[in-house]
């Protein structure tokens, strides 16, 4: 029972201790004239699908919670939000060069159909974030029509 | 005589433009979105032959290298997947990562030169360019 209790102690001692080790949580910097969702290229059902399944990590509008903030779950989600704004931040779309909205369009129609986006790992928690087979076939016909826009 | 003449170049008018109309290419894809005459310049090409293409085609024995690139489809693309794809090469040479660590540490000879993957990228860019006009 003693060794029981040394190991229970060790456990919440290295809790509370990596605690102390800088997370590189990303913050939310105000979401400028670059958003996406200034651009008039959303409909509402596309706005709804982008804001609850992507944005958390594709965007400067992260919702934080509770959890986030507590290593070592804090670790994973920097990591992720980071990766997620440095591939594709919905946040930052007009600073992008027509080619490169072309790029990120595709990126998006390919990642979801193969069901590699959104992350399981998120979706199992955020069990609203699923896409549908209705979701993904509007999001990509949506990335489609917006692509031939951009090459008119 | 005259009437069946008549009647009978008339058939054959008809059928003419009815099978010619037939054989016409049945690609209803607007222009925008059709294949775009794309080729790769032979300067290009050599490098791509040399650095890139033992894993990015059919002889490739990386799925995970096919799956993301084969150089022989690419022209075959409909344009904005083309623009979408040169758009990928080009972000992956301006941030090194091809070809893999892995591969370059094992044969040194695979690396890009800074000047292959200059010339790489000022080609992707062009083509990428002019494909958006």
């Amino acid at each position: 029972m003693k060794i029981i209790r040394i190991i229970l102690g060790i456990f919440v001692i290295s809790l509370l201790a990596i605690q102390f080790i800088p997370n590189k949580l990303p913050e939310n910097k105000a979401t400028g004239h670059d958003d996406i969702t200034g651009t008039g290229l959303l409909t509402p059902e596309i706005t709804t699908i982008l804001k609850t399944s992507c944005f958390d990590c594709h965007s400067n509008e992260t919702h934080f919670p509770w959890y986030s903030k507590l290593a070592p779950s804090s670790w994973l989600l920097a990591s992720d939000i980071n990766r997620g704004r440095d591939k594709l931040n919905f946040s930052e779309w007009k600073s992008y060069s027509k080619r490169h909205q072309i790029g990120k369009l595709e990126a998006i129609k390919e990642e979801i159909t193969s069901g590699d986006m959104p992350l399981k790992v998120y979706t199992i928690i955020h069990r609203k974030a699923r896409l549908t087979k209705k979701q993904v076939s509007a999001v990509a016909g949506w990335t489609d029509e917006v692509s031939k826009k951009i090459l008119e | 005589m005259r009437t069946t003449t008549v009647l009978v170049t008339l058939l054959c008018l008809t059928g003419i433009i009815f099978i010619r109309g037939s054989v016409i290419s049945r690609n209803t894809d607007p222009i925008s979105m059709r294949p775009a005459n794309f080729e790769y310049p032979m300067a290009v090409k050599a490098i791509i032959d040399k650095k890139c293409y033992g894993c990015h085609s059919v002889q490739g024995k990386s799925d995970k290298a096919k799956k993301s690139l084969m150089w022989d489809s690419i022209p075959n693309f409909s344009k904005p997947k083309l623009v979408a794809k040169l758009d990928d090469i080009i972000d992956v040479l301006d941030q090194g990562a091809m070809p893999p660590k892995e591969v370059v540490e094992k044969y040194p000879n695979a690396k890009l030169l800074p000047e292959e993957s200059e010339m790489l990228k000022k080609w992707a860019e062009a083509a990428a360019d002019s494909l958006m006009k």
